[in-house]
């Protein structure tokens, strides 16, 4: 916890399960952390570990199926016991998402300039057409797109423009937070780094915070302040990104470093992880690391490690560096 | 769900394969006095013409069963070959046969049933075709558009890529991922061949007298209606019913099994 | 001894118009995907083909299995020209040239068990004395992809198992009649990162093992460096810039092939500051309607009058390396 700093989002043992016949797919479980005023949380791992699930749960959007815990402060106010009603008030004014593929997450049926003017008016409903339509058109010429496109429909745009459009109208309203879920995937690599320095400089504008959910472990080095790990519904570290990139702590994330390519020439090795991450159906006590883990110890089987506190702001979700693991549990 | 249309089913089948055994009298000849209710001795009343109901509805069983079934295959056997056929070539041969089918299916049902028995006569067996030609088309329908999509699936031009001839990718790649759409339709279809049967036998065009059919005790019954006999429409009609429920609630449950929509759960 | 030649490659999709229009105007749009494409692989080798959608490389994988038709050009196999080789010979050609996909659910059966998958391929070229010997040489291959226990996945299911999985069957199918030639259309694209550099390294030791050529496909340039010899970058149909991998990294000619390796982010936050980025504005253009002359002028810096006359054509600049702009002639 930094002192002094303002803290807009805070996530307290917050656990995602589904329930399912066979019993609850723990998605996302005990997952404590904060997020602080305009700062970017980079939220890395791979398919199944929970940072998907994640951000949509903080949202709640997830299907009705999905069981909420723990506590998640948005701005101090706990977003567990709110409604259905409650949240649509927050959705796209507090807090709103970007997501991965602004395909289909825009209505084709609706023109531009009405997606704008429905979000705004669900929020101020005392704002007039014409008021609303202004505020669409500033917010398209923050991310480059000529107001003359208001009577477009989003099949006349492209990859890249649509998604544009879909950052436009996540920031019209200047949230608090902003979860991108996987904002650039879909997109070319050109594309992709024109939205990225697009994110960048709108952040900076608005001061807004941003939870910026991604695999691509290049695309957090570009964008992140700090960086959460996830692994099977656990976040396994937090720390800023130099310390994540080159001093991380966690085996997974070492592991993970070493097996991701990069383009130096220099650097021929490309290590891989052996096996596959558990399946979270009914999974237990006990790191969820530990068949792949090079460094386990007895413990890391029996019992869930803690959450770590290396140093102010570098947590560790793991046993090697708790101090109260006993003699007799270290094999 | 597709349980209770099971066990409907069951029944159904089992009545229809032992009537000859479990119905008490012959359903073709005089068994008792004309016009009697429901008793102990006729627990489904006996018609105009003295003959037990019941047995009535337990032949009419193995009919209806019988003509459904036969129809339904020969419907299948023309529909879906020509199906595969139709989307996987493609081009003109595809154009041409879904210009007749539709032309077909665009028929109303029970018409065109009308129309082919006409010329074709009585008879188990033509019945069957007449009935079985207004059906082709479904099959031929929801395969070809089956294949049409599943043609260009990646799993289809892997096996070209390996090298596998057209017939072989048609039967080991493209069937097995058709055929399973095809089973509710099946199932949904035979409810609707009963119901084609019973109308063709309403309307007289069906099975002859004296050979025990829903369809025809329905329109028989009918003319009695005034004289407050209503036990010779209800069990013939209650029978149809019955059974077109079971197929329809087997064919939905059969629907939910095989395509399952990731469900809610709560 | 080149394995691999194609020449002047062109593939153009007509686009389907419906059928009024059809009857009123006589233009027919076309989707230039391949616009001339030219280059040769050494047995042994492996060819990186990067570029971004719209870039044509994935249609010139396929034009060069012939599972898609050539409008025009030549492709040559082992020395014998095989662009308008008949269906039967082509088929049986189909031995010596495989192709993995990028999705690994898609390309399998889901109906065919996965040890039946990987005996198909044996069956249709009549490889194998029986059944028995047959399946023996699946479990072998099963084994060589790392899929162990062989016989318990012999008997599985494409759904049973995980993507990772799913993408070695893929490859021990195309590699069980063991062929010279290999395309990886985005065969790691849809993995994990951790499961990617595990298939990776696979292919690379597949490659040594069965001494085999490859064309490898892919957007993301990064992956190229563990496992092509040279790279060849594509931009609209073209081949703008081929070199080895060393060349193109160190030394980009290309304006493209210089802000396509600056807008990769790197995982390393340090070396990520140091790059310039060089980033052109705009998008890919639709390759129904391409630029006149050089297909990357309208986002160009470095763009001249004569970029926008004709194409600039491949040349040659120092030994293997070939760069098509107006800059370097």
């Amino acid at each position: 916890m930094s002192a002094g700093k303002d803290v807009v989002c805070r996530m307290e043992n917050f656990r995602v399960y589904y329930m399912t016949f066979d019993g609850p797919v723990k998605a996302v479980d005990g997952v404590s952390m904060e997020v602080y005023k305009e700062e970017t949380v980079g939220l890395v791992g791979e398919s199944g570990c929970g940072k998907s699930t994640l951000g949509s749960a903080l949202l709640k959007i997830l299907p009705r199926t999905a069981r909420m815990e723990g506590r998640v402060y948005l701005e101090g106010e706990d977003l567990i016991p709110k409604s259905e009603k409650e949240m649509q008030k927050l959705r796209g004014a507090k807090i709103s998402m970007i997501f991965q593929d602004p395909m289909t997450s825009l209505n084709p049926i609706m023109k531009v300039k009405d997606h704008f003017i429905e979000t705004i008016k669900t929020h101020k409903p005392e704002v007039s057409e014409d008021q609303a339509l202004e505020m669409a058109s500033k917010a398209l010429a923050e991310v480059g797109i000529s107001e003359s496109r208001l009577n477009d429909y989003p099949f006349q745009f492209s990859g890249g423009m649509r998604q544009r459009m879909m950052i436009a109208l996540s920031i019209v309203l200047r949230p608090t937070l902003v979860i991108a879920d996987e904002p650039t995937t879909s997109l070319d690599v050109i594309v992709q780094a024109q939205i990225l320095q697009l994110m960048k400089e709108i952040q900076s504008h608005i001061r807004s915070s941003m939870i910026l959910i991604t695999h691509d472990l290049g695309v957090v080095a570009e964008m992140a302040h700090r960086i959460g790990v996830m692994y099977a519904g656990h976040l396994v570290e937090l720390a800023p990104r130099d310390t994540i990139y080159y001093k991380p702590l966690h085996p997974y994330t070492q592991a993970l470093l070493e097996s991701v390519p990069n383009t130096d020439i220099n650097d021929m090795e490309l290590s891989y992880i052996d096996g596959y991450p558990p399946s979270l159906l009914n999974i237990g006590e006990g790191c969820r690391f530990v068949d792949r883990c090079p460094k386990t110890m007895k413990v890391c089987r029996d019992r869930t490690p803690p959450d770590v506190e290396i140093k102010e702001d570098h947590m560790v979700k793991c046993w090697l560096y708790a101090d109260n693991v006993g003699e007799v549990e270290r094999s | 769900m597709a349980f209770v249309g099971a066990v409907i089913l069951i029944v159904f089948l089992l009545a229809a394969l032992f009537a000859d055994q479990i119905a008490p009298y012959d359903p073709t000849v005089r068994s008792g006095r004309t016009f009697q209710p429901p008793s102990s001795k006729h627990i489904f009343g006996t018609d105009n013409l003295g003959r037990d109901m019941f047995s009535r509805v337990l032949h009419g069983a193995k009919i209806a069963l019988l003509i459904a079934f036969m129809a339904v295959l020969i419907a299948a056997a023309i529909g879906i070959p020509l199906g595969l056929l139709s989307g996987y070539i493609g081009g003109p041969l595809d154009r041409i046969l879904t210009l007749i089918m539709d032309a077909v299916y665009s028929f109303p049902g029970l018409i065109l049933a009308i129309a082919v028995a006409a010329v074709l006569g009585t008879g188990v067996t033509n019945i069957a075709v007449s009935i079985a030609v207004v059906y082709a088309p479904t099959y031929f329908r929801v395969i070809r558009n089956q294949v049409a999509s599943i043609k260009s699936e990646l799993y289809v031009e892997a096996a070209r890529a390996i090298g596998a001839r057209n017939w072989t990718i048609l039967f080991r790649y493209v069937l097995p991922n058709v055929l399973p759409s095809v089973v509710v339709v099946l199932s949904m279809n035979l409810a609707d061949a009963i119901m084609t049967e019973a109308g063709l036998s309403f309307l007289g065009l069906g099975i002859a007298p004296p050979t025990p059919d829903w369809g025809y005790d329905l329109s028989n019954g009918q003319r009695f209606i005034l004289m407050n006999d209503w036990w010779m429409i209800m069990f013939p009609g209650l029978a149809i019913i019955v059974l077109v429920l079971g197929f329809s609630l087997f064919s939905e449950g059969l629907n939910e099994y095989l395509n399952p929509n990731v469900g809610e759960r709560e | 001894m080149t394995l691999l030649k194609v020449e002047n490659l062109v593939k153009h999709f007509p686009v389907r118009i419906n059928f009024v229009k059809a009857l009123f105007t006589r233009e027919r749009k076309k989707v230039h995907a391949v616009n001339g494409v030219s280059f040769e692989i050494e047995e042994g080798q492996t060819l990186g083909l990067v570029g971004e959608s719209g870039s044509g490389k994935t249609t010139t994988g396929r034009l060069i299995l012939k599972l898609e038709e050539p409008t025009a050009g030549r492709i040559f196999f082992a020395g014998k020209e095989i662009t308008s080789l008949g269906a039967e010979e082509m088929r049986r050609l189909r031995r010596e040239m495989q192709i993995i996909f990028q999705d690994p659910l898609a390309s399998l059966n889901p109906y065919m068990r996965i040890g039946e998958a990987v005996r198909h391929p044996l069956v249709i070229h009549s490889i194998g004395e029986n059944k028995r010997r047959q399946r023996e040489m699946v479990i072998e291959m099963l084994e060589r992809v790392n899929l162990r226990p062989a016989e318990e996945f012999y008997n599985r299911f494409p759904r049973q198992i995980s993507g990772g999985q799913r993408q070695r069957v893929v490859i021990a199918r195309a590699l069980i009649t063991r062929p010279k030639f290999v395309v990886a259309d985005e065969a790691v694209a849809m993995l994990d990162v951790s499961v990617r550099s595990q298939l990776l390294k696979l292919m690379m030791d597949l490659k040594h093992e069965f001494n085999l050529t490859y064309l490898f496909i892919t957007h993301d340039l990064a992956t190229t460096k563990y496992i092509c010899d040279r790279i060849a970058v594509m931009y609209l149909g073209r081949i703008v810039e081929e070199g080895s991998f060393k060349d193109i990294y160190t030394d980009p000619k290309h304006p493209y092939t210089r802000a396509l390796i600056s807008a990769v982010p790197e995982p390393d936050p340090k070396a990520g500051e140091k790059k310039k980025k060089l980033i052109p504005a705009g998008e890919v253009p639709n390759p129904i309607d391409p630029p006149s002359g050089c297909p990357f002028h309208p986002r160009c810096p470095y763009a001249k009058e004569v970029c926008k006359t004709a194409p600039p054509k491949l040349k040659e600049l120092e030994s293997g390396r070939r760069v098509a702009c107006y800059l370097y002639s």
